[in-house]
């Protein structure tokens, strides 16, 4: 099972870079990151420049991820069992595995969304679910094949592909846009809000910036696939060091699609009959359309554009890139929720009621799950109906765990007093996060961003840890207090 | 700050993160082969040594 789960702990430093690379940059980031960039302009870097400076602290600290390692656990649910109890690895298991796999929904659907649109199928007719029923094949057949090894091999080979195929497609959208033309583009279209991440008009604020850099964090330290790579790693020191380089890619991931959103923004505007598909009441467009008009998805934008300037041989490289950033995050991702709900739930449980489970049983049960998984994330892509940005949808559903996860790390490895009951009531704070969806927010007739609700649930989850470990401290906690 | 500013901050952040993009790709491809052939080279000898451990106990 260990093998199955953290390839033996034997990755050395850059395989390490290359599977962490390759499975946090996935077709999912670069279409949601294009999107952003695309409505969001310049100032949208500023979430990638978090994102580099929190991953580098991280490395350069070891915050979180050193002491996991040094414990040597599987998983994160494992290390609530070693400093709590089982009651919480088997919560926190759910958690977590239901955050994410919530998060994975739109994957699918998204990663398709990209082929048919730089392909030039309709998106209207059977092109899209046939697409997503042939990936989502493809990714199980070889995740259920292999565990981590294969993964990790499998990210290392796509990474190659992909960071060849990105730094390529970069140079050619300057060459044929202009460097200069770009930038003047969003001034004269944009003005302020397209370049200064301060300006709330632009949809972003101080506001927004904090909660960016703590999604930095989570996305490097908290984030189960993430922290899968720092605990798969030779030892805790290489941790660091894998922590401080990757810092680089947590950069380049946000910052390339961006700008990719962003050309094809200049692209579209500077063309009457692209401009009059995505922007059919004019630029910038109007809260809602008159009736009867209808825009093209602005997540088709960047696959479009692409679809126009790349020769064809070209287009088979960015499509093969793409592909390969698909498989690479679906497989680790299929992986970590799979052997989250065997190891964390199932196999605790289990062991309660005097029935452990073997190790072959252990990875035939990962394997089972892995193409539940898949059938889920296939069925929620074709009929989840939100109507907020993919990057929102994502924040907001991955709050589910890691609001509570943050406040049971730092209680957890940093503060002797917090307790089980402390712990618990976290984990069940979270769930607050979902009041995020814009479906629940209809259900419940109120409107609130997306980052305030983000930011009000993890002060919430911390305040609970406090409350709870304060009023009920564990046993073993309050015998050491009374020792005089 | 000024948009002017703004402009030049974003593109000096893009060609220095690119540019690092690249060095890092280069290291990490030719790095990471080295790596996995170790992987594969300890695992293999893990599998070596359980089939042993496995054919002995059955022996016993």
């Amino acid at each position: 099972m260990r093998d199955f789960v953290t390839a033996g702990r034997n990755l050395g430093l850059w395989l390490g870079i290359a599977t962490m690379t390759g499975t946090e940059l996935g077709l999912i980031t670069v279409m949601y990151s294009a999107q952003k960039g695309f409505t969001g302009g310049f100032a949208t870097f500023h979430i990638a420049v978090a994102a580099m400076i929190v991953t580098f602290i991280v490395g350069l600290t070891g915050f979180i991820v050193y002491r996991l390692r040094e414990m040597k656990v599987l998983t994160i649910p494992e290390f609530y069992e070693k400093r709590f109890d089982r009651k919480t690895r088997i919560l926190g298991g759910i958690m977590m595995v239901l955050g994410g796999i919530l998060n994975m929904g739109l994957f699918l659907k998204v990663g398709s969304m990209f082929i048919v649109g730089i392909t030039g199928l309709s998106a209207a007719s059977w092109a899209l679910p046939a697409v997503m029923i042939f990936l989502i094949t493809l990714v199980l057949i070889y995740t259920v094949l292999g565990g981590m090894v294969s993964v990790v091999i499998a990210d290392y080979v796509q990474f190659i592909v992909l960071s060849i195929s990105l730094l390529a497609i970069t140079f050619i959208v300057i060459g044929k846009l202009g460097w200069n033309n770009i930038f003047d583009t969003i001034q004269n279209t944009m003005g302020t809000a397209g370049f200064d991440p301060t300006v709330a008009d632009g949809g972003f604020g101080w506001e927004y910036i904090i909660w960016m850099f703590f999604l930095g964090l989570v996305s490097c330290a908290i984030w189960p696939t993430a922290v899968a790579r720092a605990l798969a790693m030779k030892n805790p020191r290489v941790v660091k060091r894998q922590y401080m380089f990757t810092s680089v890619s947590y950069l380049i991931r946000f910052l390339i699609p961006y700008f990719w959103g962003i050309s094809a923004f200049v692209f579209i505007t500077n063309d009457a009959s692209f401009n009059a598909l995505f922007f059919p009441a004019g630029y910038p467009p109007p809260d809602s359309l008159p009736v009867g008009m209808e825009a093209v998805d602005n997540l088709y934008s960047m696959p479009f554009f692409l679809g126009k300037i790349l020769p064809a041989g070209l287009i088979g490289l960015v499509t093969a890139g793409m592909l390969a950033a698909f498989m690479s995050t679906h497989d680790s991702y299929l992986l970590c929720w799979s052997t989250s709900l065997t190891q964390d739930v199932v196999a605790p449980i289990a062991k309660s009621v005097g029935k452990p489970l073997s190790s072959k049983k252990k990875v035939a049960l990962s394997r089972i799950f892995i193409v539940l998984i898949g059938g889920f994330v296939l069925y929620w892509g074709l009929f989840y109906k939100g109507s907020e940005d993919i990057w929102d949808y994502m924040a907001v559903t991955g709050a589910i765990y890691f609001t509570g996860a943050f406040a049971l790390l730092l209680g957890g490895l940093y503060w002797k007093r917090a307790s089980s009951t402390g712990a618990f009531m976290a984990l069940i704070g979270g769930l607050g996060a979902i009041l995020g969806l814009t479906p629940v927010q209809d259900l419940l007739c109120f409107e609130l961003s997306s980052a305030r609700v983000g930011l009000l649930s993890i002060i919430a989850t911390i305040i609970l840890m406090v409350i709870g470990s304060l009023l009920f401290p564990d046993r073993k906690t309050r015998e050491t207090l009374n020792t005089p | 700050m000024t948009v002017e500013s703004w402009s030049i901050v974003w593109k000096i952040v893009f060609i220095i993160g690119v540019s690092l993009f690249a060095i890092l790709a280069a290291f990490v491809i030719v790095g990471g082969a080295m790596d996995t052939r170790k992987l594969i080279k300890r695992l293999k000898k893990e599998d070596e040594q359980s089939d042993v451990s496995e054919t002995t106990s059955e022996e016993e």
